[in-house]
């Protein structure tokens, strides 16, 4: 058989099989199966067969070229990853992610010793330093604090240009999830941009609370972050422990290359990242909508010592005890 | 050696299919395009919802932040790999094996883009792609990810007006590729870019100057009609 009477055998399948492709790959990733689809596996086969008999008889590269796009369409479809979103979103919620978190513990406690420690030293400092204080905030900042916290603000933590709950809301949302994104990030540079981010936001946000301390804003302040700071700020530790994965994998990649830890340290990153963003969502609508709420400060105090031990108490337990990755 | 982009990758089927690693300048290209994209978005959005105040202003902090983190992620998953950008300059992305891309690898390529564009305009990514044999920025590396041409190198299918002659040994499907893609893109170049180049290939030839030119066409327009 010459090259022509192999393609002239061989093109109706290639015509039937390329026509099979264009109607599954116009079609919206989501919908997908139907009988039509059951003839893909043997045509798909059938290509990679004709394939290397081309490439084998140098039947030349345009022919190769084009069997190999065809081939290369239809692997795209036969190994199409599944979009299932909402089954394995409870399940993570419920097990893995928790499972995770404990499986991790020393990385745990690391972040939490390079957040919190800046954090609370800023507001040890605030009482015996306070210049200390005022290098990381500055007078703007610290201004900003007082009109949002002061006693004679119309709305508790909002600055007067935020109209609305929605509108603090959705700044929450684009600020505060956008910051777990950059701490993941930060990891690539072995780990240290997210050391960065980590130590900084404890920094500041300690200097923050340094300076309510000294101007004297407790009940305001403590009864607005109540609600949400459990969530929000054990999130950023998570997606410090997200970040450290990625970092680690370049430090110390053990028995893979460094190439290997990354992809896999990545996805165990990544998987971590999930429930910072969701914890950071979830902070941001108590954040909008019930922080600022008119409630009275004891129920404030209240519903935030609740989610503490809530936030605890389901990186403790929920899942249960055998441990995941 | 290694004449191209192109890699082999294995499928299980047994069956090795080629994949065209693109570079920095294609990928660029694609980013631009779709940075107009987001940006042409916004503005009709900040438009429409600057008449809506506070809860208009609320929507528009939203979409710039989906857009932002999510717009290639989005396209991605759910259009075969590809933004509008990337179709636009016949781009997608892929695993390094070939597979198409799902959540997990176009999450963390798309997260770890503000650690490629770091400190400016993708400093850290276009390093990272410059010393990767297969061009992949921070991101991908971290994702297992390629981004490869979506066709092959277009072929034209048409008898060329050179004499069909036979190479002196069998060349390989890569080596027979390269002679093609130089028969198509001559019309690109002066006579003495095209004569410059050929005289590279003297040991396949055995000429230099014009008639090393008339036989690397010969042999390419060989490779198109080997039968």
């Amino acid at each position: 058989m010459n090259r022509e009477q192999f393609v002239r055998a061989r093109e109706p399948h290639w015509e039937k099989l390329s026509a099979l492709l264009k109607r599954l790959e116009a079609r919206r990733s989501w919908r997908r199966g139907g009988r039509e689809t059951a003839a893909l596996p043997a045509l798909y086969r059938e290509v990679c067969r004709d394939l290397s008999l081309a490439e084998r008889r140098m039947y030349g590269a345009v022919l190769v070229e084009r069997l190999n796009r065809l081939a290369m369409r239809g692997f795209h479809q036969l190994y199409k990853p599944r979009a299932r979103f909402l089954g394995p979103l409870v399940h993570y919620i419920a097990v893995d992610f928790p499972r995770t978190v404990r499986a991790n513990a020393a990385l745990f406690w690391f972040c939490m010793l390079i957040f919190w420690g800046p954090f609370f030293g800023m507001i040890a400092a605030s009482h015996v330093a306070p210049q200390w204080v005022y290098s990381v905030i500055g007078p703007d900042m610290a201004a900003q604090l007082d009109e949002m916290y002061g006693p004679d603000t119309t709305r508790v933590g909002r600055t007067v240009d935020a109209a609305s709950n929605l509108e603090a809301f959705a700044g929450y949302i684009q600020n505060n999830i956008g910051i777990d994104f950059r701490t993941f990030a930060g990891g690539i540079v072995f780990g240290l941009g997210t050391l960065f981010f980590m130590i900084f936001n404890g920094l500041y946000l300690g200097a923050a609370f340094g300076h309510i301390h000294r101007a004297g804003h407790y009940e305001n302040f403590y009864s607005f972050v109540a609600g949400h700071g459990s969530f929000e700020l054990m999130a950023i530790i998570i997606s410090g422990m997200a970040g450290l994965k990625i970092g680690l994998a370049l430090v110390s990649p053990g028995r893979w290359t460094r190439a290997e830890a990354l992809r896999v340290r990545g996805r165990e990153g990544l998987h971590l990242l999930y429930g910072a963003a969701l914890m950071t969502l979830t902070a941001a609508f108590i954040e909008g909508f019930w922080s600022p709420s008119g409630a009275a400060p004891q129920v404030k105090y209240i519903v935030g010592i609740t989610l503490w031990v809530l936030v605890l108490a389901y990186f403790l337990f929920a899942g249960g005890r055998r441990e995941a990755r | 050696m290694k004449l191209d982009t192109r890699r082999a990758v294995e499928t299980p089927e047994g069956v090795e299919l080629g994949l065209r690693v693109a570079g920095p300048v294609a990928r660029l290209t694609a980013w631009f395009i779709d940075a107009l994209i987001r940006g042409a978005v916004y503005y009709g959005i900040a438009t429409v919802a600057g008449l809506f105040g506070g809860a208009g202003l609320a929507f528009f902090l939203l979409t710039v932040f989906l857009g932002e983190w999510f717009y290639f992620v989005f396209f991605e998953v759910m259009r075969n790999g590809a933004t509008p950008g990337k179709r636009s300059c016949r781009l997608h992305v892929v695993h390094r094996d070939g597979t198409p891309v799902g959540w997990t690898a176009s999450l963390i390529r798309n997260f770890v883009r503000f650690a490629d564009f770091f400190p400016f305009a993708y400093g850290f990514g276009l390093v990272s792609a410059l010393v990767s044999p297969e061009f992949q920025r921070l991101g991908d590396r971290v994702a297992g990810t390629v981004v490869a041409y979506r066709d092959a190198p277009p072929g034209r299918d048409e008898p060329s007006q050179h004499e069909p002659l036979a190479p002196p040994v069998a060349l390989a499907i890569d080596e027979q590729a390269a002679l093609l893609e130089f028969d198509e893109r001559s019309s690109n170049w002066t006579t003495a870019r095209r004569k410059e180049l050929a005289n590279l290939l003297e040991p396949l030839t055995g000429a230099k100057g014009q008639e090393g030119l008339v036989r690397v066409h010969g042999m390419a327009a060989w490779a198109r009609r080997p039968s």
